[in-house]
């Protein structure tokens, strides 16, 4: 964990969406910080808006409907609401990236998982044609891909569930964004795979010294992996703190509720 | 809602009632007996034009028949064509896609094939044959272009039913003991209604024109009655000095073609299952 | 209430599965084995919980119990009657006693479909008395019933379900799978897509609903944590096998096959910050 300024900074987001059927402010007033080397955990139900925060964040809902009626998103102090879509372009996936719940549906189904790879790094890092290749069998080794040469000459579907996973963060890291935002990774996951992810984003962070931003439902996964925690409700933060402030001396009656509906294993033995 | 607030598709659904209004009201509307000769008056000039009279505003034929009536009456023949082609092919259509989509194995596999050896064949060829075969007459060239259109109903309901049976509330229904026809109708059926909508719109429009064709190259109905086709083959002759006798049918043909493809896209936005959820 | 369907025959498990296996064939001339010489007895009142991950053949088991699928071998005995021996009617008549309520609560019903029709197919489908126009006050009177004891109003039987949240429409499924009366109910991952909060009320309905209506209930999940609150008794299953089957505070207690513990170990812990060092990776 590190005390200086943060890599992210979310200062008192607003986003609504401009739908027929009127205004929908998902996020009222939303701040948060990242800093280099620590994971934050947003945690919160659906529609608490956790994941229209984080799309802001790389300004990825789609504008119209989507709107930002306030706030700003300051990466190393820039404000992102303020670049123009071009200068936007070059900050996805250098400085900040994301990977989603289902890797399925963002990885492109026609094409070699390597020359996915490959082809985010030609165009974050300039590599060669042959360089880049050699350089995402590299990626695809670092995030734990067992015999990466053969993969790569894969297909999507023909990776289960938690390859496609780290297919996804390779390709997230190729860039060595500074910030690497996780929607929900491993909630389409078995649990036994789960685990694994978590401790693979565990060890890249520490590794790189990443700002990690894990956006979850689940308290379990918070309680693994995070250093500190946001909760959301209804579009506004209602508590943040460290992990073990949270979790122990909730303020909120919302924060205890959650805990309280959370399945935990009790000992039995 | 989608159609209401799409202006292009008011102005279109606006054509298709003045159509349906002009067929079902031809005598009431037109002004004149369509099969009138009147040899004194033949390829007079719109009511715009030198030499024209109010008492033809779109001018007369070749035999000095009245255009505007002619054209009036001949949306008789083309909604009536349309709509039946689409209903019959629609039928055979749905009914065949939705068992081959949701039985599958060999019914399937013929049913499919059948239609994929018809898609092959040039349909007007088809139903030139065809109507060479049983003749012409207007009960023919609807059985004749309701027949050459069932495939893409039957593909496009198959396809449906085919990711449709494997929704959960179906699996549910089959756990429920609810039998294949109840399925069927309850659930397969109301759920592909609307992709049908939308291909019969564009079927109308091809009946039309396919009507139109068909008597264009006098296999269409028997010469006394009046399309828009026939008018059309008839004023061909005299495009050079005489154009508003094939010009107008012409027209009529195209607006109407034209508003019931725009009604479909409309449709198609309603049928969405995200437009639907509203 | 009215009970439809074949009578059990006395003093036989509600459910036997006897060397169950199901084939399918693979990518070129390959087979698997989804499900792999499974023999389990589901007892009368019990929750019998079936927990694995993806691949583990936990849903064509489920399919197969409920005669949705044909075996390859083996038999299925519901309430002692083999289900491959009865003809397609005397199996559409059983189905009264068997209800399922699936995971997904979007794709659960027909999206043309209104609240009070969605919840009345078993009855309608089972009992020839509800059908009709004429019938048509009783099926609503019925209907609100099934509603009120899942905790929905009476008003929503007009509604359609894109109006509802994935609580409400688990509700709505659970109410369907009971308007049949049925004896056993099929549980297949009823609160994987629902946030926390609903998962628990929805965990606390079921339990309420078995303790009124004495159901028997076969539950899937994968969630060990869920599965600990509710299942009397648990089988693990694993590429098509059951590796472990038992008590539940036995298996999860005292794990005896290593496939249980790795699966018992992966569960994330709302307490582990506590022992995790600051900073570092994931703790156990």
């Amino acid at each position: 964990m590190t005390t200086d300024a943060p890599v992210l900074e979310i200062r008192d987001l607003h986003v609504d969406f401009r739908l027929a059927t009127g205004p929908v402010h998902a996020v009222r007033g939303v701040s948060l910080t990242a800093h280099a080397g620590e994971t934050l955990a947003v945690v919160g139900e659906s529609g608490s808006g956790k994941s229209a925060t984080m799309l802001a964040a790389l300004r990825l809902n789609p504008e119209p409907p989507c709107a930002y009626p306030g706030g700003q998103i300051l990466l190393d102090g820039r404000d992102l609401l303020a670049l123009p879509e071009k200068r936007l372009r070059e900050v996805r996936g250098n400085d900040i990236a994301m990977i989603f719940q289902d890797p399925m549906t963002s990885l492109d189904p026609l094409q070699r998982v390597g020359n996915q790879v490959a082809e985010v790094l030609r165009r974050h890092r300039g590599a060669s044609r042959a360089g880049a290749r050699e350089e995402a069998v590299r990626a695809l080794d670092e995030v734990g891909i067992p015999d990466p040469e053969l993969r790569a000459r894969q297909y999507p579907h023909e990776l289960s569930g938690g390859l496609r996973q780290r297919v996804m963060i390779a390709t997230a890291l190729v860039g060595r964004p500074r910030v690497l935002i996780a929607d929900e990774p491993t909630t389409a996951l078995d649990v036994t795979v789960q685990r694994q992810i978590l401790d693979l984003l565990a060890e890249l962070r520490a590794r790189h010294g990443m700002a990690v931003v894990l956006v979850t439902h689940d308290l379990g996964v918070v309680a693994e992996t995070a250093d500190r925690v946001v909760v959301m409700n209804a579009g506004r933060v209602v508590e943040h703190g460290s992990v073990a402030e949270v979790f122990e001396t909730p303020r909120e009656q919302y924060t205890r509720d959650l805990l309280a509906a959370t399945p935990r294993l009790e000992p039995t033995s | 809602m989608t159609v209401v607030r799409n202006r292009l598709a008011l102005a279109a659904l606006g054509v298709l009632a003045l159509l349906v209004i002009a067929a079902v009201f031809s005598p009431l509307l037109a002004p004149d007996d369509p099969a009138k000769q009147q040899l004194l008056a033949r390829l007079t000039p719109p009511a715009w034009e030198g030499g024209g009279s109010l008492a033809h505003p779109l001018g007369t034929d070749q035999l000095g028949r009245d255009v505007l009536s002619r054209v009036i009456y001949g949306s008789r023949v083309s909604l009536l064509v349309g709509i039946g082609a689409a209903l019959l092919a629609g039928v055979v259509g749905a009914l065949c896609g939705l068992f081959a989509g949701f039985r599958g194995g060999w019914p399937d596999r013929i049913l499919m094939r059948f239609a994929d050896i018809q898609l092959a064949f040039p349909s007007l060829l088809l139903a030139l044959a065809i109507v060479g075969f049983l003749g012409s007459g207007l009960w023919n060239v609807v059985l004749v272009l309701g027949f050459t259109g069932w495939v893409a109903y039957a593909r496009v309901v198959r396809s449906e039913v085919l990711s449709l049976r494997t929704r959960d509330y179906v699996t549910q229904a089959r756990a429920t003991g609810v039998t294949d026809l109840t399925i069927m109708r309850r659930h397969l059926l109301p759920n592909v209604l609307p992709h049908l909508a939308t291909i019969a719109t564009l079927h109308i429009a091809a009946a039309i024109v396919a009507e139109a064709s068909l008597s264009y190259l006098g296999l269409g109905v028997p010469k006394e009655t009046v399309t828009w086709g026939s008018m059309l083959a008839d004023g061909q002759l005299y495009l050079g000095t005489s154009w508003w006798v094939a010009v107008f049918p012409g027209l009529a043909l195209m607006l109407t073609s034209l508003a019931i493809n725009i009604t479909g896209d409309a449709l198609r936005d309603v049928a969405d299952p995200k437009a639907y959820r509203r | 209430m009215t009970t439809t369907g074949a009578k059990p025959l006395a003093n036989r498990p509600m459910l036997e599965l006897d060397g169950l296996s199901r084939e399918f064939a693979g990518p070129g001339a390959t087979r698997t084995l989804a499900v792999d010489d499974v023999t389990l007895t589901v007892e009368d009142g019990e929750t019998l919980a079936l927990v694995g991950e993806s691949g583990s053949g936990k849903t064509t088991l489920t399919r197969l119990l409920l005669g949705l699928l044909e075996p390859t071998a083996g038999t299925v005995r519901f309430e002692g009657h083999d289900l491959a021996g009865l003809s397609p009617a005397e199996m559409r008549a059983l189905r009264a006693g068997m209800q399922v309520v699936l995971q997904d609560p979007y794709s659960s019903m027909n999206p043309r479909m209104k609240v009070t029709d969605i919840v009345a197919e078993p009855l309608v489908t089972h009992d020839l008395t509800y059908r009709g126009r004429r019938a048509r006050p009783r099926l609503r009177e019925r209907v609100g019933e099934l509603l009120e004891s899942v905790g929905l109003p009476d008003r929503v039987q007009d509604r359609y379900p894109h109006e509802f949240s994935g609580g409400q429409r688990q509700r709505i499924s659970i109410a369907r799978a009971l308007a049949s009366s049925p004896r056993l109910v099929v549980l297949d991952e009823p609160t994987s897509a629902l946030d926390v909060s609903v998962q628990s009320q929805v965990l606390d309905l079921l339990a309420e609903l078995q303790r009124q209506h004495g159901l028997t209930y076969v539950f899937v999940s994968h969630n060990l944590a869920v599965v600990q609150r509710i299942a009397d008794r648990v089988a693990v299953l694993r590429r098509g096998r059951v590796v472990e089957c038992g008590e539940t505070a036995a298996v999860l207690g005292a794990p005896e096959h290593p496939y249980t513990r790795e699966l018992l170990a992966a569960v994330p812990r709302p307490d582990a910050y506590r022992t995790r060092t600051g900073g570092g990776t994931t703790g156990g």
